[in-house]
């Protein structure tokens, strides 16, 4: 089985090594990890991975104005911000914006592999859709 | 006076020495065990899939019994009987100084008793001085939070000794980790950690030692103030706070007496190590 490429934002170097680390001897393979906004736009563009994991709270620019810029290149784009913040504005702002779905720190690796691997079958969040 | 470890209110009551207590400790450390360690001895773990858990341990929310579970595939019934055997194995530091020869039975006991109704005196005047803060929601949320990563990401036993106002100041020896919170509030969160539990901590995050003055440290502890304070925000959402954390930050720690602002402290101990939260509710 081909694997599904990922790509990882998050400006703390900590949190890209756990989850490359996570994703060691999976289905998902980490093609890039960047730690700056602007940047992993670019990137994102040479790239296309199938999944983007993005950190909500950056310096600079933020995970909210990233995700945009990602979805305007391509709309169909797999997004999953992940942030320690689990509130209902931040997770209603971010799906609303087009984000597939919100995972919130901290996480365990086997919780983190089953959400990736159930991404293609989970709804978007109810409180959206009502 | 305040909260502090049995060890500790032993040794400050000159009951025993702090050799007595290194040697107790020292004879916790050998026969108590973690879940996954037992389920190595016994044959139901390898050794990379314990130090698997116990990195997710550190860095969750999980129990040791769920990841055994989760991430080690033991059963329940499995996970059960080792609880049981984890239990009935398990030394605490009064048997251990007793078992050592530093303190008799009878000593013991009635320590025991006096530090236990000390305790009890204790936690009553914390428990008070929390409900007489500015803000006590804002601060037992951050306080609970810091004192349950801590104690996950160290792995000693941690205590809250005392939280009162101060003048926010960083100690010498410690390092200070923070981050602004907007909304409904606005205020700053700071976790701040004495040498030896930084390089704990940065482990306990990492996996791996790591230069305490490197980027990849400085990012750990960055980390660590990042989880305490998204998740004050998310605990506090219940509470009708609609709060925001901002990207965390390391002040500059050249000059630690340079900042003076009015904070609510919280002091505690991770083992033997200092850390305390100071909880800025009049930023800049």
């Amino acid at each position: 089985m081909t694997p599904q490429t990922v790509m990882t934002i998050d400006d703390s170097a900590a949190i890209l090594t756990i989850i490359a680390a996570y994703l060691e001897d999976s289905e998902f393979k980490v093609v890039a990890s960047e730690r700056d906004g602007r940047r992993a736009v670019e990137r994102f563009q040479e790239i296309r991975p199938d999944i983007v994991l993005l950190d909500l709270i950056m310096p600079g620019q933020s995970g909210m104005e990233t995700l945009s810029q990602i979805l305007a290149l391509d709309p169909d784009t797999c997004v999953v911000m992940v942030s320690s913040l689990g509130t209902e504005d931040a997770v209603h702002q971010c799906l609303s914006t087009g984000a597939r779905s919100f995972l919130q720190k901290p996480f365990s690796r086997d919780a983190f592999i089953d959400f990736l691997r159930n991404l293609e079958n989970q709804p978007r969040d109810p409180r959206i859709e009502s | 006076m305040s909260s502090m470890f049995f060890g500790h209110y032993l040794l400050e009551h000159g009951a025993i020495n702090r050799e007595a207590l290194l040697d107790a400790i020292e004879k916790q450390r050998s026969t108590n065990r973690s879940l996954p360690d037992i389920a190595v001895r016994e044959g139901l773990l390898d050794q990379a899939k314990a130090d698997q858990i116990h990195a997710m341990f550190r860095i969750s929310n999980s129990s040791h019994e769920d990841l055994c579970v989760s991430e080690g595939r033991l059963s329940r019934t499995d996970v059960e009987r080792l609880s049981r055997m984890q239990s009935a194995q398990w030394l605490r530091i009064g048997a251990a100084l007793v078992k050592g020869g530093h303190l008799s039975d009878a000593a013991l006991t009635t320590h025991l008793e006096a530090f236990n109704a000390t305790e009890a005196v204790e936690q009553r005047t914390l428990e008070s001085e929390f409900n007489h803060l500015e803000e006590s929601t804002i601060v037992r949320a951050c306080t609970e939070l810091t004192l349950h990563h801590v104690a996950r990401i160290s792995g000693a036993p941690v205590k809250l000794q005392r939280i009162d106002p101060s003048d926010g100041t960083l100690k010498q020896g410690f390092r200070r980790f923070a981050q602004n919170i907007v909304g409904d509030r606005e205020f700053c969160v700071a976790v701040d950690l004495e040498d030896p539990l930084f390089s704990i901590a940065t482990r306990g995050m990492l996996g791996v030692e790591v230069d305490p003055a490197g980027d990849a440290a400085g990012d750990a502890g960055c980390e660590l103030i990042n989880l305490i304070g998204g998740n004050a925000c998310t605990r506090l959402e219940p509470e009708g706070y609609t709060l925001r954390p901002q990207p965390p930050f390391s002040p500059d720690i050249s000059d630690p007496g340079r900042e003076k602002r009015p904070s609510i402290r919280g002091a505690a101990l991770a083992g033997d190590d200092h850390f305390e939260i100071n909880i800025f509710l009049n930023p800049p």
